[in-house]
């Protein structure tokens, strides 16, 4: 069969759509259980790090453009458009989860801003109490008791798990604009890469500041912020300070604090409260080690993770 | 006689209300409390105040709302036997320093952010207590901070805090455990804490 303009744009479109949910699909799925289950960590980490070269060098760079020449109006706008096109993979995947009500909540959702919001581009659902909600298939598998499988860095697509990678799938073909055959699909599809990666930027750069190991980083946050979402916000608690990785001779009792002997006059704190930081002070521990040797990590800090993490403090 | 043991009784009934009613603004939420206030307080002014301003500002709160000791043991782990006293100290103040440049960073300018209060609850083993707030942006996106707590002497004192989900004590945790099991690993996770809290006060 020969290959149509219409195949051609279709396919593209797909493309681009894959990146922009996957995107989306690693940006706001941060969380991480305790799992250390990066059995393919020396596969992942080239990955990453080349993920990380194309975010810094061309999707950061277009993304602040946008974010700089567009107001946050019309940002917003373009963001439920996008939300709402993609939006009956949450409900599929409401009703697969067996939360029905909220599946009947999610249509009406959809419905509404369809018709009323113009195609999703204004969100007239959330004013009426019909609340946007995040589900997809990976949390459905996650709900039906599927093991997460393997921690996973897709090339382009980010952090992933092999119980979360179908949802590529599943959300593709859920998505209106896979089935737009227009040649605008193309545009329209970059423009929602654009969108997504521009939603996430004030946290990448959190994420930037915060981590020391961003590979680590970003494994970690994707696999607990997984856990919430499957819990929809209310995981178990977890009292854990991991107390299974003491030396054997160790015990919970052995991480109790050290009481501090002051009177009720005194602050809590059992030290005075220097005004100037410690780090300003040069110990003799950092000091009496600049001779060691330089061979280090590579300076993980310098080393800038693309993907972004859902916790944006401002 | 009969009025007096009524009196009586009754004081009784409402003595033994007040001692079995739950405390639920008990000192964990007020510890939270008052670290959220600060870090409001600190936006408010953030304008005003330059970086070494908000940290002289949010240091003195930050030190005695965390039990930094015991944060420090618990991140570097296994790890934390193999260091000696000054080295123990010595990160135990650098991630003192690093947390509150964190604060100081991230905490610097009000676009009408609030902290609410959710619930409190004791922990399965009993021994701690969980304080669930929300963050409310300026923009109206909801963030979760579930702050676990502690008693030290008679004080409650926040362990971890998990924020949407992910854990800041196992995040670090496993950071730093990543570098720790490199050669010279302790000095190369001095250095990089060191550059982090360099980069906050430049406001990088």
């Amino acid at each position: 069969m020969r290959l149509t303009q219409t195949h051609t744009n279709r396919y593209m479109a797909l493309g681009l759509l894959l990146i922009g949910l996957s995107f989306s699909n690693a940006c706001s799925n941060l969380n991480a259980s305790t799992v250390q289950t990066d059995s393919l960590e020396t596969i992942n980490r080239p990955i990453y790090t080349m993920n990380d070269f194309i975010d810094r060098n061309f999707a950061e760079p277009i993304a602040e453009t946008y974010i700089d020449y567009t107001p946050a109006p019309v940002r917003n706008s373009v963001s439920n458009f996008f939300d709402n096109v993609a939006y009956l993979n949450v409900i599929l995947n409401d009703f697969l989860q067996g939360k029905g009500q909220q599946g009947l909540a999610d249509s009406g959702r959809f419905l509404v801003n369809s018709t009323f919001g113009l195609f999703g581009i204004w969100d007239h659902a959330t004013p009426l109490g019909l609340e946007k909600h995040n589900e997809d298939f990976g949390q459905t598998l996650g709900v039906w008791g599927v093991g997460e499988g393997s921690y996973l860095v897709l090339p382009f697509l980010g952090p992933n798990t092999i119980r979360d990678t179908p949802d590529l799938g599943v959300s593709t073909v859920t998505n209106i604009l896979f089935y737009v055959s227009n040649p605008i699909a193309v545009p329209v599809a970059l423009l929602g890469f654009i969108d997504k990666r521009s939603r996430f930027d004030e946290a990448i750069k959190f994420r930037n500041d915060a981590a020391v190991e961003p590979y680590l980083f970003t494994r970690e946050a994707y696999l607990q912020h997984r856990k919430f979402l499957i819990y929809d916000g209310d995981p178990p608690i977890e009292d854990d300070l991991f107390e299974d990785d003491l030396f054997p001779e160790e015990t919970f009792a052995d991480l109790e604090p050290e009481v501090e002997l002051v009177s009720e006059s005194q602050p809590a704190s059992s030290e005075p409260e220097s005004q100037v930081p410690h780090s300003v002070q040069k110990t003799e521990v950092l000091q009496s080690d600049q001779t060691d040797s330089q061979q280090d990590i590579g300076n993980p800090v310098s080393s800038v993770p693309p993907l972004p993490i859902t916790v944006s403090i401002r | 006689m009969l009025q007096r043991k009524y009196k009586t009784c009754i004081t009784l009934v409402f003595l033994s209300l007040i001692m079995t009613a739950p405390s639920y603004a008990s000192g964990a939420t007020d510890t939270v409390s008052h670290l959220q206030t600060a870090l409001i307080q600190s936006m408010k002014k953030g304008d005003r105040l330059g970086y070494p301003d908000r940290v002289t500002q949010l240091g003195s709160i930050v030190n005695q709302s965390h039990d930094f000791r015991l944060i420090s043991k618990v991140v570097i782990g296994k790890y934390w036997k193999t260091l000696s006293p000054d080295q123990q100290k010595a990160f135990t103040n650098m991630f003192k320093d690093l947390s509150v440049s964190m604060y100081a960073n991230r905490f610097n300018s009000y676009g009408g952010e609030t902290f609410t209060i959710i619930s409190e609850k004791d922990a399965p083993r009993g021994k701690r207590k969980f304080v669930d707030t929300s963050f409310t942006k300026s923009d109206g996106e909801e963030i979760r901070f579930l702050y676990m707590l502690h008693k030290v002497s008679k004080k409650w004192k926040i362990l971890n805090i998990t924020v949407n989900g992910v854990s800041d004590l196992a995040l670090k945790r496993v950071e730093y455990g990543g570098i720790l099991k490199k050669n010279n690993g302790f000095q190369i996770l001095l250095r990089t804490l060191q550059s982090q809290i360099d980069k906050n006060a430049n406001g990088q």
